[in-house]
């Protein structure tokens, strides 16, 4: 019985043929296949293994076209269990590949799970994989980065306004400096001799 | 005084009328004074409240997080932008009928200035930690854009205002300088910086307005700019829009020009100025004032339409409490009476007239203010979440120290006005007195016809019919 | 979850945190050192560049990126229950969340659009489903609130919370005006919370008690899950359908079950909340409308969340979302 069709046909046999008890009569009876997981032992974090999980039936047959299901022995905040990371369907050869980059350092524990059909029972297996500390993996948004725009620039204005006011400022001590020195300033001091009042000014 | 040399029997009034509030008091000026500073303590005993118990005494929650002072901020930073911007654009412009009332729009400016950045204060949570501003301040923030641009303007405003006034210190220094008492006279004398009105210092002094007029009008514009961006640099519906740094800008002039003219008939009336600040004056700044509410309509127009021809969700719900819901008031009265009515007033010959200008001008500046409260409120009320649009209602403390803060700005002015010589006498004395178009090319050939009342005939024909 | 063991785990684990609090510390006088401009302005960085070993490049460090996924299906706001919203109330009474903030709410949307649909507008069918939206504050990696905040009083962590230093906030309320999914809230008067509160040592990522005059919003309580607990929100769903993870490990977990998130998001056509404003928040949706629970998108109503605490601080003031 090891190939796809065969399985199929008896599985058909079997559900239209027999009783629920019968069923789980059969179901109990069911070859128990086998799962030989293998990956490469350690990995950075962050590195892709290829996890591969032949699907055997006890005479040492592919067990082709069946859902393997893998996870992985995780705990976080005080939580464990087994994190899904996929699955895969075992191919000719009943290999069922995926391709998976650990990001969680430490030793950890694979399981690949086939969960029986109507031939056969169910199979697992597990394997350590000893993931080594790597890099930061997360790429964080990282913002529009315009040439220039920037504190310098920003400062740079305030830099020119102020200079000018600055500017300013030189000119009028000039005009004080002017006055004080320039040999005028009893224009300033004697009085108002220039200034004609409204009285006295002529009436053209 | 040199600079002034042969005065005429106008410009002699002129300087009469100039000095006359630098020598004596009324009693209207006190009891103006006194006004003002009950309305001003009202609004203390309000702050003091506020400052107790915090913002928990406004009308101010969560959802509806800015009111009626960030309103009123940026209502007052538009205001700023009257005197200098609109005073810089004149001198650029060689328009020689701006001398009687740059001084007056100038000093309203710094006046204004203070009062927006008393808002901010009223607005903060923590009026206690300013000063963090200055220690952790983030060039990244808008506000802290606003911040610095303030600072900016507020110091080129006031270089501004006093470069064109020295030689009027000296000319007040020096003409006064009998009827002052020591303290007083020794403060013009040390503000007139040694005028002598020597052809160097003459030299220097125009080469120093050329180069601040030049700086000011981009300190200006982007000051309005930066304020508009605490709005427009959130994702808010109505306010995420590249088109309010210019909307605001707009505003502000238009604003601005308006409270110009409301200033001048003011001034006009309390320093006795009827003969040098004409009906001409105010038909030129009402002209002003309508070109700026036709740029208004234009940029209003420009927003409702791409929004509403769209109508993406949130700018629905924008578009319907304006229209019709909650701020329909609000809006309806900015469009009519802070748009339409103005625009009307200068429009018809009958009342383009110095109360009709004035009307207008009030009616722009109440406009702008209501369109400020609705940008700030409304902006706020478009729901982000599904719940009932919030509500808001300003409560008596916000309005105590809206009172407050507006009076401390009219006592401002008001002080600035008595202290310093409202009128640029020496420009007035280049340009508008100065006889022959060689000096003065369109400006008052004859000033003893202009000063006398009968204005350009041809220009101001519709406003006498 | 009882509200004095929290207290007390919160203390045992307080080493790790003043630890913290100097690097913070540490930081905020070398800012107050240089002047303000030469700053990086993106924000303080805290804790955990500072706790980079010797010659380790801050770039290449791998530091915990906390995230949330919130499976809608199994979310029916705690109508089965008959209780409000236990995530509100667990965050409210694990932080003493002062009246009327609720760090998390829960908001009921209309299922026909998309986007929210406002209760002054209609769906187009009669079918007026709605789903029930847990909505924390999304953390987002290009926070609106932290690029507008001007003193720097609210910053991105490496770890990716952003947090409120409420001894810095100036509460001009900027960053709540930029916050395109209103998480964050003002303490308008002195906040109405209990004296027991007064205990709690306060920091930037644990916001007890709350002061007048600044924001608060939600921190993502990235002390608790340093110290192996989920924050009270994802403790206190009775359907686990809060998870709490990292995403640099790309683990995410809701107490019942560890997922990996890449594929839990794929799978589940997951969502983010408004995520065409490019805020890339790091809260996650499932779409659903409770179907896990049991609930019917027709059954409309959500109890409303209460504070009710025993007493609260003398002189606090207590106010409403809005109007006064």
């Amino acid at each position: 019985m090891t190939r796809p069709g065969s399985g199929f046909l008896i599985g058909m046999v079997v559900a239209s043929g027999l009783l629920w008890s019968g069923l789980m009569t059969a179901a109990a009876d069911q070859p128990e296949p086998q799962v030989v997981l293998g990956f490469q032992p350690e990995v950075e974090a962050g590195g892709t293994i290829a996890i591969s999980a032949y699907l055997v039936d006890p005479a040492g047959n592919p067990v082709v076209g069946e859902e393997i299901a893998f996870a992985i022995a995780s705990s976080f905040l005080n939580v464990d269990g087994q994190m899904e990371i996929g699955s895969a369907t075992t191919d000719l050869d009943g290999l069922a590949l995926l391709p998976y980059a650990p990001r969680i350092e430490g030793d950890r524990v694979i399981r690949a799970q086939f969960t029986g059909n109507d031939v056969f029972a169910s199979a697992e297996a597990s394997e350590t994989l000893l993931v080594t500390p790597g890099l930061r993996l997360h790429e964080e948004f990282s913002p529009l980065r315009t040439p220039g725009a920037n504190i310098w620039m920003a400062a740079g204005v305030l830099i020119v306004v102020w200079g000018v006011f600055l500017f300013i400022c030189a000119l009028i001590w000039r005009i004080a400096f002017l006055g004080v020195n320039g040999g005028v300033g009893e224009g300033v001091s004697s009085g108002t001799p220039h200034v004609v009042t409204g009285a006295e000014a002529s009436d053209d | 005084m040199e600079a002034l040399g042969h005065v005429s029997a106008s410009e002699a009034r002129l300087q009469e009328r100039v000095e006359a509030p630098l020598l004596g008091t009324s009693r209207a000026f006190w009891i103006w004074v006194a006004v003002l500073l009950v309305a001003i303590a009202w609004g203390g005993v309000a702050y003091f409240l506020q400052a107790r118990d915090g913002l928990y005494v406004t009308g101010m929650r969560d959802r509806i997080m800015w009111g009626l002072y960030i309103a009123l901020f940026v209502f007052f930073i538009g205001a700023s932008m009257a005197g200098t911007f609109v005073s810089a654009l004149l001198r650029l412009t060689r328009a020689t009928w701006r001398a009687p009332i740059i001084r007056g729009a100038e000093i309203m400016t710094v006046a204004a200035l203070i009062t927006a950045s008393l808002f901010v204060l009223f607005d903060i949570g923590r009026p206690d930690r300013l000063h963090h501003f200055l220690l952790y301040g983030r060039w990244e923030s808008p506000l802290i854009w606003d911040v610095y641009g303030l600072a900016t303007y507020m110091a080129g405003s006031m270089l501004y205002l006093y470069l064109a006034m020295i030689p009027d210190l000296a000319f007040v220094s020096d003409r006064l300088g009998d009827g002052f008492g020591t303290i007083k006279r020794g403060y013009y004398r040390l503000l007139s910086i040694a005028w002598a009105d020597s052809d160097e210092q003459r030299a220097t002094l125009h080469r120093a307005i050329v180069v601040m007029t030049i700086a000011m009008v981009p300190v200006a514009v982007m000051m309005h700019t930066v304020t508009s961006w605490i709005f427009g640099m959130t994702l808010r519906e109505p306010w995420n829009s590249a088109m309010f740094g210019i909307f605001f800008v707009a505003g502000a002039i238009y604003s601005g020009i308006g409270l110009i003219v409301i200033l001048m008939a003011v001034m006009r009336r309390a320093y006795r100025l009827e003969e040098f600040i004409t009906d001409r004056h105010f038909l030129y700044l009402g002209y002003m004032l309508a070109a700026f509410a036709v740029i208004m309509v234009f940029f209003n127009v420009s927003e409702f339409v791409t929004l509403g021809y769209k109508l993406s969700a949130d700018a629905t719900f924008n578009l319907n409490q304006m229209v019709s819901g909650d701020l329909a008031p609000v809006f309806w009265t900015y469009v009519w009476a802070g748009l339409a009515l103005p625009i009307l007033v200068i429009l018809i010959p009958y009342t383009r007239n110095l109360k009709g200008i004035l009307v207008a001008a009030i009616a722009a500046n109440v406009g702008m203010f209501l369109e400020r409260y609705f940008i700030v409120v409304g902006g706020l009320r478009v729901p982000l979440n599904p719940y009932e649009p919030a509500t808001y209602t300003p409560s008596w403390v916000e309005w105590s120290l809206m009172a407050g803060g507006v009076a401390i700005f009219l006592l401002l002015v008001t002080v600035l006005l008595k202290l310093l010589p409202v009128v640029a006498l020496w420009e007035m004395h280049e340009e508008a007195f100065a006889s022959g178009p060689a000096t003065s090319p369109g400006g008052y050939a004859d000033p003893s016809e202009t000063f006398a009342g009968v204005a350009d005939p041809g220009i101001v024909a519709g406003a006498r019919s | 979850m009882d509200r004095e063991e929290n207290l007390k785990k919160w203390h045992v684990s307080r080493r790790r945190f003043l630890q913290m609090a100097g690097a913070l510390g540490a930081t905020a006088m070398a800012g107050v050192a240089l002047p303000s401009a030469l700053r990086d302005g993106s924000g303080v960085s805290v804790a955990g560049e500072d706790q980079l070993g010797p010659g380790e490049a801050a770039a290449q460090r791998r530091l915990r990126k906390w995230m949330m996924i919130i499976d809608l299906r199994a979310c029916d706001g705690c109508q089965s229950q008959d209780s409000p919203p236990k995530c509100s109330e667990a965050c409210i009474a694990g932080h003493f969340v002062p009246e009327p903030m609720q760090w998390i709410e829960v908001y009921e949307h209309e299922l026909s659009s998309e986007a929210e649909l406002r209760p002054d507008e209609q769906p187009d069918l009669p079918i007026n489903g709605t789903r029930f939206m847990p909505t924390p504050c999304m953390q987002c990696q290009n926070p609106p609130c932290v690029n507008v905040c001007p003193v720097g009083a609210t910053w991105s962590t490496p770890e990716g919370p952003v947090l409120i230093d409420q001894d810095r906030c100036i509460g001009c309320r900027m960053c709540m005006a930029a916050c395109p999914y209103e998480r964050r809230f003002f303490t308008w008067g002195e906040p109405p919370i209990p004296p027991e509160s007064l205990f709690v040592e306060r920091s930037p990522e644990h916001q007890v008690p709350l002061k007048k005059g600044v924001v608060a919003k939600c921190d993502f309580c990235p002390e608790m899950a340093r110290s192996g607990r989920l924050p009270f929100c994802a403790q206190a769903c009775p359907q686990n359908a809060i998870y709490y993870g990292d995403l640099e490990e790309d683990i995410a977990t809701n107490g019942d079950q560890v997922v990996k998130v890449s594929d839990f998001l794929a799978e589940n056509s997951a969502f983010r909340h408004k995520d065409e404003l490019g805020t890339r928040p790091r809260v996650y949706y499932v779409p659903g409308h409770g179907e896990l629970a049991g609930r019917k998108p027709t059954d409309h109503g959500l109890q409303e969340v209460s504070w009710d605490y025993q007493s609260i601080r003398k002189g606090s003031k207590s106010w409403k979302r809005s109007g006064t």
